[in-house]
C-alpha cells in the first residue's frame, strides 16, 4: 500500500478522528494520537505517523485545537493538544455530517446490491 | 477563512514554525523510542523502528508546510533567497546590473512622471471633460484683425456678444496673457510684483471648482460700478500672506487701486492654463479700467485679448453650438463694418468661423511646446534601459552558460527544469526591482530637476512632480517588464540547454550587436539635437543681449497718462544713460524674448502686392533702442526725437518687411497702415533695420515694424496701449548685471510708483528662449554617453569572458607556435565585427530616428551624414577599447599555465 493511497483514505475523515480523541481522552501528543488511531484502527502500520502532523495544523488554524509544550510522565518534552470550545462544535457538526453521509452511503450500497 | 489569514501570516514567521516543527518531530521519536525499549527492544533497534514508524521527517515537514502555508509563496521566497545568494556571490555584476537598471528606470520614470502632469492630466475642476475653449490658443497677448479667419481671442464686447447666443452654459471669459502687477498690502511700504488675471464673474462657476476660504468670484463682480475684488491663487496666500484665513477680506492695493480680497482658490487650483508661474490674483474683467487706467482695453471692441471658455449647454450639440457661435461671430463683425461693405471684406466675413477645443486638459501652449519634446526625451530613456536590458541579458547568458556545469549537476539530481528557469527568472526579478526601487527613489529628484532645468527663472509651476501610485504603479511595471526583457532569454536558454553541451552564446552576441545598434540611433539623435542647440545658440539673433539688462516697468499703472509719457520717458533714458558704467538706455513695448508680440494686418500704399493682409510683428520703441540692443541701422535713419505726437506719423521696417510688402522698389519713402486698405498711407517708412529674433530663436524672419514710443496711432488719436513702455532696455559698458542696483535706484528716485517688476540680463531671456533644446541636448547627450558606457560595460564583460572559455584552445595554439599577435588579432576581430554589424544596422535606423525627430532640429538636415557617421565613429572607438583589455589577455596566455588548468 503505499503512502499516496494511506493519505486518501484518511483524508476529511482524520480531522474528525482526531477532533474525537482529543474530546474523549484529553490533551494528548502526537505520538498518544497515533497510538490511539493505530489501537482503533487495529492495525499498527495503518498510520505512518508523521502524517498526522498536516491534520493538526489544519485543526489548530481552525482555531479547533490548541497546542502547548509540557512534560510526559516520563519527563520528557512533548507538545500535547487540546480541543477548543470552537472545536468541540466544530466536532458535533462534523460527527453529525458524517453520520449523514455515511448513512447516505450506506443507503447507496444497500440499494445498489 | 480564518484558515487562509493564517496561512497568510504564516508566511512571515515560516522560520519560527520550521523550528517548531522540527523540536516536535523530535519528541515525538523520542516517545516512540522510548516505547519500542518498554517493548523490549534494544536502544539501537527502537531507534531504527521509530523512524520506521514516524516515516521521512523531510516529506512530514514539507506536508506541514503545504498544509501549514501557500506552497508557491514558500517555493518563491526560497527563490528570492537563492537568488539574492547567487547575487551576492558576484557583487561586480550586480552592481552594474542595478545601477543601469536605476538610471534606465529612473530617467524614465522622472519623464513619465513630466508627462503624467504635464499631457494627461486634466484640470483639478469638476467634469474638466465637458470643458471647451473657443478657438485653439495659438496665439496669446492682444489681436486686432481677422486672426486669419478662424477665431481664437476675443474681445469683450464680442465675449457679451457671443454670450448671448446661449449656446455655452455658462460661457466665461480669461485674460489670455497674465499681467504681472505690483501689489502692496495695507500697513506695508513693499510693494511684490505677481502675476495677476482679468476674469469674467463667472470664470470660477464655468470651471467648478471650490474656494479654500472665503468665496470666489460672482458675476455680481463684474458688474458696472461693483468695488474691485480679487480671488488669490492658494499658493499667494501661504507663501506672502502666511496662510492667515483672517486675510480674506483685508484689502491690498493693486497697482494702487484698493481692492478686497473675497476668497482664496483651492490648492490644486492654477487657472485655465498650465503653464510656469500660474496668476497669484483672478479679479473680475471690468476692473480692467480701474487697474490699467489709460490702458484698459475692455472697452475697445476690437482688441481682442480673451479666450473663452464654457460648457455646452443642455440639449445642443457641440457641432450645433459651434455652428451658432460662428454665425453670432460674423454678424458681429458685420456690425463693426458699418453699413456698405466691400465684397472683399464680405468674402472675407464669410469664411470666419470659431473652431471649439476640448479644454478638459487646460489651455496650454506648455502641452504643444512640450509634447513632442517629452515624448522624445521618453523615447530615447527607454531606448537606454532596452539597451541596459540587452546588456544585462548577454551578462546573464554568459554567467549561465559559465555556470552550466552547476546546472547539469542540479539537473542530475532531480531537480525540474522548470524550477530552474523559475529560479533564474526569481534572479532578473529581484535585479528589476531593486534597479526599480532605485530608479523610483531618484526619479521624483530628476523630474523635479528637469522640470527647474525647463522653466528655468520661474518661481513656481503647478506640476507636482512628488511620486503618486500611478507614477509608483508605473516604475513598478517598468521594473516587471526589464525583468522580463533580459531575465526570460537567459532562463529559457539555462532550463532547456543540453546537459553537457557547452552552450554557444550566439545570442549574447546577437544582443551586442543590438546594443551597439541602439546606441548608435541615441548617439546620433543627440548629435543631431546637439548641433541644433548649437546653431540656434550661435546665429546671428538681429541685437547684441551681451551687455544689455532689461528692466520690465509699467507707466500706465503707476498712473501715467499719454501727456506725461515724452517727458518721462526722456527723464529715464537720460538718467540712465547718465549712470556710470552705462553706454546707452531705450525704451520699447517689448524687447527680444521678453513680453513679445505684437502682430497686426498690414495694407500697404500702391498696387496691392500679393502679401497685402497678412500680419507682421509690431513694436513701439524710442530714440537710440536699436543703438542699445545693437541691431544695425542698413537704410535711412532710426526713430528719434524727431518723432513727436505732432510730427508725421513714421515707422522703421526690417528687411523681412520690405521683402515681403515692398520687394521690387525703395521703401524709404513708402506709406503703409495696420488694418485695411483704408489704412495704407498712415505711416511714412523711414529707415531699414536688420531682422532680428523676438518671439523665438527658431523665428523665420519675421516682417516686423517698429513705430515710435510718443506717436499715437492715426485712428486713436488719444493714445494706443502700446506706447506704454514696458521694457527699458539698458547698455552697460561691461558686466550688466553690476550696473542693475543702480538702474533701480535712478528708476526709483524718477518716480517711486514706478514700480520696477522685473530686472534681467538680456543674455537670460535669449538663455530662456533656448532653454527647451538646451534641456532636450543636454539630456538626450546623458542618454547617449550612458548607453554608450552601457554597451561598452557590456562587450568586455563578454569578451573577457569569452577570452576566458577559450584560455585552453588559445593556450594549444600558442603552443603550437601560434603568433601572440594572431591571438590578439582573432579576439579583436570579433568584436569589430560586432561592431560593424551592429553599426550597419544602427546607421540606417539612426537616418531614420533623425528624420522622424526633424520637427525639432534646426539648421539639420536629416540627410546630413555627419551624426550617424561619428556617433559610428565614436562607437567603434569605445568598442575597440573594451575589447583591448580581454584581447591582450589572449595574447599573453601562457601555454604551460593554460594546459595545466582543469
Amino acid at each position: 500500500m503505499s503512502l499516496v493511497e494511506r493519505i486518501e483514505i484518511l483524508q476529511g475523515t482524520l480531522d474528525l478522528i482526531v477532533l474525537r480523541a482529543l474530546a474523549t481522552m484529553g490533551p494528548q501528543h502526537a505520538y498518544g494520537l497515533a497510538a490511539r488511531l493505530e489501537q482503533v484502527a487495529e492495525h499498527p502500520l495503518m498510520l505512518n505517523q508523521g502524517t498526522l502532523y498536516p491534520a493538526l495544523v489544519r485543526l489548530e488554524q481552525n482555531g479547533w485545537i490548541k497546542g502547548s509544550w509540557q512534560k510526559t510522565e516520563n519527563n520528557r518534552d512533548a507538545k500535547y493538544y487540546a480541543i477548543t470550545r470552537a472545536g468541540t462544535r466544530a466536532l458535533e457538526k462534523q460527527t453529525d455530517r458524517w453520520h449523514r453521509l455515511a448513512g447516505l452511503v450506506n443507503k447507496l450500497l444497500v440499494d445498489e446490491q | 477563512m480564518r484558515r487562509f489569514l493564517m496561512r497568510l501570516a504564516d508566511i512571515c514567521r515560516s522560520g519560527r514554525r520550521e523550528r517548531e516543527l522540527t523540536r516536535e518531530l523530535a519528541a515525538h521519536l523520542q516517545l516512540l523510542e522510548d516505547d519500542f525499549i518498554r517493548r523490549g527492544r534494544s536502544v539501537e533497534q527502537a531507534r531504527v523502528e521509530a523512524r520506521r514508524a514516524l516515516g521521512s521527517a523531510a516529506l512530514t515537514s514539507d506536508l506541514h508546510r503545504d498544509a501549514r502555508s501557500f506552497a508557491w509563496i514558500d517555493d518563491a521566497q526560497r527563490d528570492a533567497r537563492y537568488a539574492i545568494r547567487t547575487l551576492r556571490r558576484s557583487p561586480g555584476f550586480t552592481t552594474v546590473a542595478v545601477a543601469t537598471l536605476a538610471l534606465g528606470i529612473g530617467a524614465s520614470t522622472a519623464i513619465f512622471t513630466l508627462i503624467d502632469r504635464v499631457l494627461l492630466r486634466s484640470l483639478p475642476v469638476r467634469d474638466a471633460g465637458d470643458l471647451v475653449l473657443l478657438g485653439d490658443a495659438r496665439g496669446a497677448g492682444t489681436a486686432v484683425g481677422s486672426q486669419d479667419g478662424s477665431f481664437t481671442l476675443f474681445s469683450y464686447d464680442l465675449y457679451r456678444h457671443l454670450g448671448g447666443v446661449g449656446a455655452l452654459e455658462p460661457l466665461s471669459a480669461v485674460q489670455s496673457s497674465k499681467s504681472r502687477a505690483s501689489v502692496r498690502r495695507s500697513g506695508t511700504g513693499v510693494s511684490d510684483a505677481v502675476w495677476t488675471k482679468l476674469v469674467s464673474g463667472n470664470y470660477f462657476d464655468a470651471l467648478g471648482t471650490r474656494p479654500a476660504f472665503g468665496r470666489l468670484l460672482a458675476p455680481s463682480d463684474a458688474a458696472a460700478g461693483a468695488p474691485p475684488v480679487a480671488v488669490v491663487s492658494f499658493r499667494y496666500f501661504k507663501e506672502r500672506i502666511n496662510g492667515d484665513p483672517a486675510a480674506v477680506g483685508s484689502v491690498v492695493h493693486v497697482n494702487r487701486v484698493p481692492v478686497t480680497i473675497v476668497g482664496v482658490a483651492a490648492p490644486e487650483f492654477y487657472g485655465e492654463t498650465l503653464e510656469a508661474d500660474p496668476p497669484s490674483f483672478w479679479i473680475p474683467i471690468t476692473a480692467d479700467r480701474e487697474l490699467n487706467g489709460a490702458a484698459a482695453i475692455i472697452d475697445a471692441p476690437d482688441r481682442h485679448w480673451l479666450y473663452l471658455i464654457g460648457r455646452v449647454a443642455p440639449n445642443t450639440t457641440i457641432a450645433d453650438a459651434q455652428a451658432r457661435v460662428s454665425a453670432a461671430l460674423r454678424d458681429w463683425l458685420r456690425s463693426r463694418e458699418g453699413a456698405v461693405l466691400s465684397p472683399r471684406i464680405e468674402a472675407e466675413i464669410a469664411r470666419t468661423h470659431v473652431d471649439f477645443t476640448p479644454a478638459g486638459r487646460g489651455v496650454t501652449r506648455t502641452r504643444r511646446m512640450y509634447g513632442f519634446v517629452l515624448r522624445l526625451l521618453f523615447a530615447i530613456s527607454a531606448a537606454v534601459l532596452v539597451i541596459a536590458c540587452a546588456n544585462i541579458a548577454s551578462l546573464l547568458l554568459a554567467r549561465g552558460a559559465a555556470r552550466g556545469k552547476e546546472r547539469s549537476i542540479r539537473l542530475a539530481v532531480g531537480a525540474s527544469r522548470g524550477r530552474l528557469v523559475r529560479q533564474s527568472l526569481a534572479e532578473s526579478l529581484t535585479l528589476a526591482l531593486a534597479g526599480g526601487a532605485l530608479g523610483a527613489l531618484v526619479a521624483p529628484a530628476s523630474a523635479d530637476a528637469l522640470v527647474r532645468l525647463v522653466f528655468r527663472g520661474s518661481e513656481s509651476l503647478p506640476v507636482a512632480t512628488t511620486p503618486d501610485a500611478r507614477v509608483l504603479a508605473f516604475a513598478f511595471a517598468l521594473s516587471c517588464g526589464a525583468a522580463l526583457l533580459f531575465g526570460a532569454l537567459p532562463a529559457l536558454r539555462g532550463g532547456a540547454d543540453a546537459a553537457l553541451r557547452p552552450p554557444r552564446l550566439a545570442w549574447a552576441n546577437a544582443l551586442v550587436v543590438g546594443q551597439v545598434g541602439l546606441s548608435v540611433v541615441v548617439l546620433a539623435s543627440a548629435g543631431a539635437l546637439t548641433r541644433s542647440l548649437i546653431n540656434l545658440a550661435r546665429q546671428p539673433f538681429g541685437f547684441i543681449g551681451d551687455r544689455v539688462l532689461v528692466v520690465t516697468i509699467d507707466p500706465a499703472r503707476a498712473g501715467y497718462d499719454y501727456a506725461r509719457l515724452g517727458p518721462l520717458y526722456r527723464q529715464i533714458a537720460a538718467r540712465l544713460t547718465a549712470l556710470p558704467g552705462v553706454s546707452g538706455a531705450a525704451l520699447s513695448y517689448y524687447s527680444p524674448f521678453n513680453e513679445c508680440c505684437w502682430s497686426f494686418t498690414i495694407s500697404v500704399e500702391g498696387p496691392r502686392g500679393p502679401n497685402d493682409g497678412r500680419s507682421a510683428m509690431l513694436n513701439r520703441v524710442s530714440p537710440g533702442y536699436f543703438t542699445t540692443l545693437g541691431t544695425r541701422l542698413l537704410r535711412g535713419r532710426a526713430v528719434d526725437e524727431r518723432d513727436t505726437p505732432a510730427s508725421t506719423r513714421v515707422a522703421v521696417v526690417n528687411e523681412a518687411f520690405v521683402r515681403r510688402y515692398l520687394p521690387d522698389s525703395d521703401p524709404i519713402g513708402r506709406r503703409f497702415g495696420i488694418g485695411g486698405d483704408a489704412r495704407r498711407r498712415d505711416l511714412e517708412i523711414v529707415g531699414v533695420v536688420e531682422n532680428a529674433k523676438y518671439d523665438s530663436p527658431r523665428d523665420r524672419d519675421e516682417a516686423m515694424a517698429f513705430m515710435p514710443l510718443l506717436q499715437p496711432y492715426p485712428d486713436d488719436p488719444d493714445g494706443d496701449v502700446s506706447q506704454f513702455a514696458r521694457t527699458v532696455a539698458v547698455r552697460a559698458a561691461a558686466n550688466p548685471t553690476a550696473v542693475a542696483a543702480s538702474v533701480r535706484q535712478a528708476l526709483t528716485a524718477i518716480d517711486p510708483d514706478l514700480a520696477v517688476l522685473r530686472v534681467d540680463t538680456m543674455t537670460a531671456d535669449v538663455g530662456r528662449a533656448l532653454s527647451r533644446e538646451n534641456v532636450v541636448a543636454v539630456l538626450a547627450t546623458s542618454f547617449g554617453l550612458l548607453a554608450l558606457v552601457v554597451t561598452c560595460v557590456g562587450l568586455y564583460g563578454l569578451t573577457a569572458y569569452r577570452v576566458e572559455r577559450r584560455t585552453r584552445e588559445i593556450g594549444i595554439r600558442v603552443a603550437l607556435g601560434a603568433q601572440r599577435a594572431t591571438m590578439m588579432t582573432m579576439v579583436m576581430r570579433d568584436v569589430l565585427l560586432q561592431g560593424a554589424l551592429g553599426l550597419s544596422i544602427g546607421i540606417p535606423a539612426a537616418f531614420l530616428a533623425i528624420r522622424v525627430i526633424a520637427s525639432v532640429l534646426y539648421g539639420v538636415s536629416p540627410a546630413d551624414p555627419r551624426d550617424a557617421a561619428l556617433a559610428g565613429a565614436v562607437l567603434l572607438v569605445c568598442m575597440a577599447a573594451a575589447g583591448y583589455p580581454p584581447a591582450r589577455r589572449a595574447s599573453r596566455v601562457d601555454p604551460i599555465e593554460a594546459l595545466r588548468q582543469e
